[in-house]
């Protein structure tokens, strides 16, 4: 009788312990990796992190075949969490880039096509500084965005995360290109208060570039 | 159901070994080619070689290491015997890419078997069988079990003893064995993902 209690807790013992991923499930992530001229980029390192309220775990990595090409297969997470793919993360050569914030119902039939995703060669990025300078001590400014050709290192697949409560003055472009600033300025002396939208060209060469805007 | 049915031969087999002999015995002749099904205890220990072939991910994206098995016999009809077993199976994740960044997988595998003693001299006795069972897969993260998944199994082969003396025989076997996972993918990878063949080597001890 004890034998016959001990084999059956043995059993029941390896099959029952808490487990973080379901093992009986498997997703699949694809991807294709080009560079600015659609080249497709061979060996570029994908990671596949996945995360929940207790864990966070490299589930799965792989690098990019000829074609630029990259196949994942995983177990998806057993509580409700997410997965970020993390490309070329140690930025050699080329940027990195990190698309977040993936659920499990972004899945198809339990495959997620990221698609094409487009790498700028480090050489190949500067930098583009904004100095506010306000002339007007009734003006503030609201919201800054530029329209440039950006390597998008950090990409929230369900919009940002978070809210930014000051404006970004600070970004990373393609080198030799020309666009265009957009912002925002509240001018608190009128009642009620207006908000006006103004737009200015710009360009950057080969160097990084400061540039001071008045408002 | 054929989970339940293995795990219960298998409780069954083990209920039995611990009580008296004498108790269970249903047919008493000495005569052994006029004897129904009696209890006749045969114990086997080995060292298990699984060699995955085909195109399935276990081929592919894991590699083998270190396995052993272990049966018992205990009902013999006319040569026939039914036995349970179980095996334990190591292996490591070589392709992470199909196989997830696991540390290592385990295997561990439930079966029941028939058998028929078939034996050609003193020293010699071929051992056909067939059987089912299912395999309990775990995988580990950090040293931690962080997955499980599980399969039902189909095992043909043979093993050829060769007797040492009254009680104890070393032995060879092969078998064929085929596993169908029960996995929840996308249907177009279904066929690669849900299934593995392997040709097992055995080597090991016989006693009865």
């Amino acid at each position: 009788m004890m034998k016959k209690i001990i084999g059956l807790i043995a059993v029941f013992a390896l099959i029952s312990c808490e487990v973080q991923y379901d093992g009986s499930t498997r997703f699949i992530i694809k991807t294709t990796v080009i560079d600015e001229d659609g080249n497709p980029i061979k060996d570029i390192q994908v990671d596949v992190n996945a995360e929940d309220d207790n864990i966070s775990d490299n589930i799965s990595y792989t690098y990019t075949d000829e074609n630029g090409f990259s196949f994942q297969v995983f177990p998806p997470l057993k509580r409700q969490g997410s997965f970020s793919i993390d490309i070329n993360p140690d930025g050699q050569t080329y940027q990195s880039k990190m698309i977040r914030n993936i659920k499990e119902s972004d899945f198809q039939d339990l495959v997620f096509d990221l698609g094409t995703v487009t790498l700028i060669k480090n050489e190949n990025i500067v930098e583009f500084k904004i100095r506010l300078n306000r002339v007007n001590e009734n003006n503030s400014i609201e919201d800054i965005e530029i329209n440039a050709i950006m390597p998008e290192e950090f990409i929230d697949y369900h919009g940002p995360l978070e809210e930014y409560y000051y404006p970004e003055t600070y970004f990373r472009v393609l080198k030799n290109q020309n666009f265009t600033i957009f912002y925002s300025v509240r001018d608190s002396s009128t009642d009620p208060q207006t908000v006006t939208d103004y737009s200015v060209n710009a360009s950057v060469g080969n160097q990084s570039v400061t540039y001071q805007l008045e408002y | 159901m054929k989970k339940t049915a293995t795990i219960l031969m298998l409780c069954f087999a083990l209920q039995n070994f611990a009580q008296e002999i004498s108790t269970l015995k249903i047919d008493e002749s000495n005569n052994s080619n006029s004897r129904g099904l009696h209890l006749d205890v045969v114990w086997r220990i080995y060292y298990a070689s699984p060699n995955q072939f085909g195109d399935h991910v276990w081929n592919d994206a894991y590699s083998s290491g270190f396995s052993m098995g272990t049966s018992l016999g205990l009902l013999e009809f006319q040569n026939f015997r039914l036995t349970g077993g179980y095996e334990i199976e190591k292996y490591g994740v070589k392709d992470v890419s199909k196989a997830g960044n696991f540390e290592k997988v385990t295997k561990h595998n439930f079966y029941g078997t028939v058998s028929y003693d078939c034996k050609l001299n003193d020293q010699l006795m071929i051992v056909p069988n067939i059987g089912f069972g299912f395999k309990a897969i775990t995988h580990r993260m950090k040293s931690e079990r962080v997955a499980h998944q599980a399969g039902d199994i189909i095992r043909i082969g043979a093993f050829c003893d060769y007797s040492l003396g009254k009680s104890a025989s070393v032995f060879l076997g092969v078998h064929y064995i085929s596993t169908k996972f029960d996995l929840n993918i996308n249907n177009q990878y279904e066929d690669y993902f849900e299934k593995s063949t392997q040709l097992q080597l055995t080597l090991g001890l016989k006693v009865y």
